[in-house]
């Protein structure tokens, strides 16, 4: 009788699998170079639902010196390398950055303010 | 339509300080999301039927918020596209969440920084999606619009 097919089943994540130390690890790390210059340092990493039930990653983040201005487009861009570090460690669920600052957090403005420049669609004639 | 809801959003969140402040912001992170919606509908809708076609309309409204969310979500964890489609659909599957809370969450808590980041987000997001190659453009919609069948 031939030999039984190995099956390879990877098994789905699930929310009380621990987060894995490298990518722990990774994660600050990454969050310390783009940010840390605002004071910012990660104060939790953890897995929960988004709003559709779906599994996903949370990496808070707190701003701690609000006198030193974030740069909007800095902190809008952090979720997108961090991602990739999740995807790359083998994580499915989205990593999504929850980025906590203070109400008199000051603002650096230049990109903010930037319009586009491009001309406006045309609705149909 | 996208670029007034882009400049709304920037009013919202830059706005002085005052009693509805919380819920201006909330609806300077809800806005910058529909900015990018509708910056992403009307680019389908000019790929696939084109500017000025009777159909335009019909295809800028097909777009489903949560099948766009899915498609960037997966494009962002392929890394295949272009730099500009990767980053539209990282900012997209960012702010789609962050336009829930502020539509729906009563305890989220937004400040000027936040919404400022998110207003941020989806001007680099359409900046990205308008500077990226016309083919990878036309991939990117057809994406978004439809489901893969198998």
């Amino acid at each position: 009788m031939a030999a039984m097919p190995t099956i390879c089943y990877t098994p789905p994540m699930r929310m009380t699998d621990a987060i894995p130390e490298a990518l722990d690890h990774a994660l600050r790390d990454a969050v310390e170079a783009a940010v840390g210059q605002y004071g910012a340092r990660v104060a939790s990493i953890r897995r929960d639902v988004d709003f559709d039930g779906d599994e996903c990653l949370f990496v808070e983040i707190a701003y701690d010196h609000p006198d030193i201005p974030v740069d909007p487009l800095v902190i809008a861009r952090l979720d997108l390398p961090l991602r990739d570090l999740a995807y790359a460690s083998g994580e499915r669920g989205i990593l999504y950055v929850q980025n906590r600052f203070r109400d008199d957090q000051a603002i650096r403005g230049s990109h903010v303010k930037r319009w586009l420049g491009d001309q406006p669609r045309q609705p149909p004639n | 339509m996208y670029e007034s809801l882009l400049a709304l959003a920037r009013e919202l969140a830059d706005a002085d300080s005052d009693a509805v402040q919380p819920f201006r912001l909330r609806r300077a992170t809800s806005t910058a999301y529909y900015a990018l919606f509708h910056a992403i509908s009307a680019e389908a809708a000019d790929r696939l039927a084109g500017a000025g076609a009777p159909e335009w309309g019909r295809v800028h409204r097909t777009l489903e918020h949560r099948q766009c969310r899915d498609e960037c979500a997966r494009i962002a964890k392929e890394g295949a596209m272009g730099s500009g489609i990767r980053e539209c659909a990282g900012h997209f599957t960012t702010l789609y969440d962050a336009r829930q809370r502020a539509d729906y969450d009563p305890v989220w808590q937004v400040t000027p920084a936040l919404a400022s980041a998110h207003v941020a987000g989806a001007t680099a997001a359409i900046s990205g999606l308008l500077d990226s190659p016309e083919n990878e453009r036309r991939a990117f919609v057809v994406r978004v619009l439809f489901k893969t069948r198998t």
